[in-house]
């Protein structure tokens, strides 16, 4: 079943073309990396399928109504804001907004806060101001909140950001997890390892297109790590999984 | 504290206030006495009943109505722009309202329709709101927030001082420190039923908005999507406070710092969330505009002394103890 | 009168110009007549339009030709005007300055500075001053006869015009921003005169001051005479128009420009105050 249709997409911007022709579609249980150089159009990505940013061509997202959009897809934008220094629990609670009648939570609204918080492991913190936690602590308590609006759809901006390694990798298998469930994750990061290693399908984006799209393995070759980002490495399957390692910066 | 805890409280605070500020005036009249002429009323022409009704009430009314508005329409500007410096006084929408306000009174048009006042007032507020939000909209970070309230203050505040300067009435030009103050001496119904309706139209949009300004703690990106439909909001969020801040500043000028600190001081007791500020802001609002009320009748009984000038006593060194907290963020 | 003729000799030249006047004074009694004669305020215009020789007075003020506050805007408009800035003032080279004592000190400091002399009179707070003005005027123009003959006639024609009253009617005084005349005020002998017991005495306000609305209506007068509202609009005359103070305005006794200044037209607003006196008690 298809969670996300993107056809043909498009985005402008100060006469530029920052994305280009983009189409890809997204099942259930799948975890998608998108990976990409700095400004190659990955945020910009998200954001046109979302129908945040203006673009040109088809999503099914964005032909959604705002509030029906917000249940069918959860976004963990890039910048990781807390403007107000509001318990973890509050801030989980707002993935609950999309989802709320006229008199607010009710007991099912309560348990899917519980179950994300538990899901990040950050119950024990439920009470403390979110803009007093730590960097990591705050990045999870944000992906909570995405958890907590309990959508098919996740789309996560470099969610692992900033994390220390474990974290990142608990992240990734919470992801893993959502989508033995059912549910469909699209997600951009940086770390070609954990993309390798974590997620289902791989979508590169260079200088605004789409030029990969697939299974890491037939994805992340020699040719493309050269074209795209300028390096070679390692790509193994070993009896511990798939092992990616960046080597080296190729010259020009 | 939970929510209707503190909300109980609060309105409890101003109920005791607004009571009080019934019974505080220079004709010393008995407890009794007053309140059944308030209630029951006299034969005709009974003065304490004409006190009670024409003089006392309306001042009451309108300390209450015009705290709540400045209150509420605080919490929400620095909900939707996330920055507690956001006040109608200190980004210049309590000037541009009185400047309209002024405009309606010496150009003649406030006698020629009883609506043309307190539009014009909201007219004045809502360029005055658009204008910062287009400049120092949630991007633009509290510097350039406080330097366009400077600015559009300043312009509007000098505009002010030209039309009441070229009026015929000698009286005028006096004015400008009431408009640039505010107060609510010797107001009557009549300016209750022309605030009224804007301030509670405003205060219905504002406190509709709880659930927008929640979703936009986690930014504008991820308020998006979760639903919220940001321009309406911002529409909506400059309709209502224009709507409640025009209202209030026709009336009894401008009064700034209300919208500061009211809010700050609550922030923490409703756990910081920017919906559950919004009643709160508006009963902590009224309440600070009553006792500010009743302060300058115990303190200077036999003088006009401005609103502004005790809510700004107050809120100064708030606003000075606001910017050090945030002197990082700001340099 | 407040020792006025001293107050105006102030100024670079202070010393010499005292004696010299010590001097006129000594020799005749008044003031050598000046030839040129520019007033800068609204009563010492009217008091001078009505002493000064034809041609001696050069210019008045501009509210002299107001008729919201001047009882001579048909004379005024025989003179030039100023808006009583040293400059313009300067230019007509005046050998005289009226002016009030409430006139901004710069100006008469800066005209001062330039040799002119300038004599300051205090605006009239008793019906007694207003002959007092006349006089001084009188003298100040150098025709002192005819000041005190008017001011003689003035206070003739007061002391007739004086009511024998049995019950004084209560009457407040209201002016913009609150503010009344008490007993000690130009308006507030007015009243009397007219045959009105003034409320401001009752809360203790013997000059003018500031009656809260609230102790106005408790007083509950039998009229209130309010000023004329100015055009344009202002906020400290909506107190006049507050609807508590409705059913306490009786007649329609307004303070016009017959109050402003103590000139014999004063004797015009007190008999227009009796007949309203008159007129409420056979209600």
């Amino acid at each position: 079943m298809s969670l996300l249709s993107v056809h043909g997409m498009g985005v402008r911007r100060d006469g530029r073309d920052v994305l280009t022709d983009v189409s890809f579609d997204l099942a259930a249980s799948e975890v998608v990396g998108l990976i990409g150089p700095n400004g190659a159009g990955k945020t910009t990505l998200l954001r046109a399928a979302l129908g945040l940013q203006p673009a040109t061509g088809g999503s099914s997202l964005r032909d959604l109504a705002p509030a029906a959009r917000a249940r069918q897809a959860a976004f963990l934008p890039q910048s990781r804001e807390v403007a107000w220094p509001v318990s973890v629990e509050m801030l989980v609670a707002l993935g609950r907004s999309p989802h709320l009648g006229p008199g607010g939570m009710n007991a099912d609204d309560r348990a899917a806060v519980d179950r994300a918080l538990d899901r990040m492991e950050i119950a024990a913190l439920r009470h403390r101001p979110a803009t007093e936690l730590s960097g990591g602590e705050q990045a999870r308590a944000l992906i909570a909140r995405v958890l907590a609006q309990e959508t098919p759809l996740i789309l996560a901006d470099e969610p692992t950001a900033g994390l220390d390694p474990g974290a990142q990798i608990a992240t990734m298998e919470v992801f893993a997890g959502l989508a033995s469930e059912g549910r469909g994750i699209l997600v951009s990061m940086h770390d070609l390892g954990l993309a390798a290693r974590h997620c289902t399908r791989i979508l590169v984006v260079a200088d605004g297109r789409l030029v990969a799209d697939g299974a890491p393995l037939d994805v992340l070759t020699p040719g493309l790590l050269a074209g795209v980002f300028g390096i070679t490495a390692r790509f193994e399957v070993t009896n511990a999984g798939p092992v990616f390692q960046a080597l080296s910066v190729l010259p020009g | 504290m939970t929510q209707p805890l503190l909300l109980g409280l609060l309105a409890i605070l101003v109920a005791a206030l607004f009571a009080a500020s019934l019974l505080i005036g220079p004709a010393a009249l008995g407890l009794v006495e007053s309140l059944s002429a308030l209630v029951a009323g006299g034969p005709e022409g009974d003065a304490v009943t004409l006190i009670m009704r024409e003089v006392r009430l309306p001042r009451a009314v309108l300390g209450l109505l015009i705290g709540a508005a400045l209150g509420l329409a605080g919490a929400a500007m620095q909900g939707f722009l996330r920055n507690p410096l956001a006040e109608p006084g200190l980004i210049g929408t309590s000037g541009s309202a009185a400047l309209g306000a002024v405009i309606a009174l010496q150009t003649g048009l406030a006698g020629a329709h009883v609506l043309a006042l307190p539009g014009l007032a909201l007219l004045g507020a809502l360029i005055s709101v658009a204008l910062i939000l287009a400049i120092a909209g949630p991007r633009g970070g509290s510097l350039t927030l406080i330097l366009a309230g400077i600015a559009v203050s300043a312009f509007a505040g000098a505009l002010t001082s030209l039309v009441l300067n070229l009026s015929p009435n000698p009286f005028a030009a006096s004015e400008i420190v009431f408009w640039m103050l505010g107060s609510l001496t010797d107001r009557s119904m009549v300016h209750v039923w022309i605030a009224a309706p804007f301030i509670l139209l405003g205060g219905l949009v504002l406190l509709g908005l709880g659930r927008g300004l929640d979703a936009l703690t986690l930014g504008e990106d991820a308020a998006a999507a979760l639903g919220v439909d940001l321009s309406r909001l911002r529409l909506w969020l400059i309709f209502g406070t224009a709507a409640m801040v025009g209202g209030a500043t026709a009336v009894a000028g401008a009064i700034g710092f209300v919208g500061l600190v009211v809010p700050h001081i609550l922030r923490p007791l409703v756990g910081a969330r920017p919906s559950a500020l919004l009643p709160a802001s508006a009963l902590g609002g009224a309440a600070m505009i009553l006792a500010a009320d009743i302060a300058v009748r115990i303190i200077a009984p036999d003088r006009d002394l401005k609103l502004g000038v005790l809510t700004a006593l107050i809120g100064a060194p708030f606003f000075l103890h606001l910017i050090w907290r945030m002197r990082r963020q700001l340099a | 009168m407040r020792a006025a003729t001293a107050r105006f000799m102030s100024g670079s030249m202070r010393g010499f110009k005292r004696l010299a006047l010590g001097l006129c004074l000594i020799a005749g009694g008044a003031w050598a007549e000046p030839a040129r004669v520019v007033s800068i305020n609204l009563c010492t215009d009217q008091l001078a339009m009505m002493l000064a020789d034809p041609g001696q007075l050069v210019a008045v003020s501009h509210l002299a030709r107001d008729r919201r506050s001047s009882t001579m805007v048909a004379q005024a408009k025989a003179y030039s005007i100023t808006y009583g800035r040293a400059e313009e003032v300067f230019l007509k080279a005046p050998d005289l300055v009226l002016a009030g004592t409430y006139t901004t000190q710069a100006t008469v400091d800066l005209l001062q500075g330039l040799g002119v002399e300038v004599a300051l009179l205090a605006p009239p707070s008793s019906l007694a001053d207003v002959g007092d003005n006349l006089r001084e005027v009188g003298r100040l123009l150098g025709h002192p006869a005819r000041g005190e003959a008017m001011a003689a006639a003035f206070e003739a024609d007061l002391a007739a015009l004086r009511a024998d009253v049995v019950r004084r009617p209560r009457a407040a005084l209201y002016y913009a921003n609150g503010y009344t005349g008490g007993d000690r005020s130009l308006a507030g002998e007015i009243l009397v005169a007219a045959g009105f017991a003034n409320v401001a005495a009752e809360v203790d306000l013997t000059d003018a001051g500031r009656l809260p609305l609230e102790q106005l209506i408790q007083a509950a007068p039998d009229t209130v005479i309010t000023g004329r509202p100015y055009p344009g609009n202002s906020r400290a005359e909506e107190i006049l128009a507050h609807p508590a103070l409705d059913g306490l305005r009786r007649g329609g006794a307004v303070t016009d420009a017959d109050w402003v200044c103590g000139t014999p037209h004063v004797l015009r607003a007190i008999a227009g105050l009796a007949d309203e006196r008159r007129a409420l008690e056979a209600e």
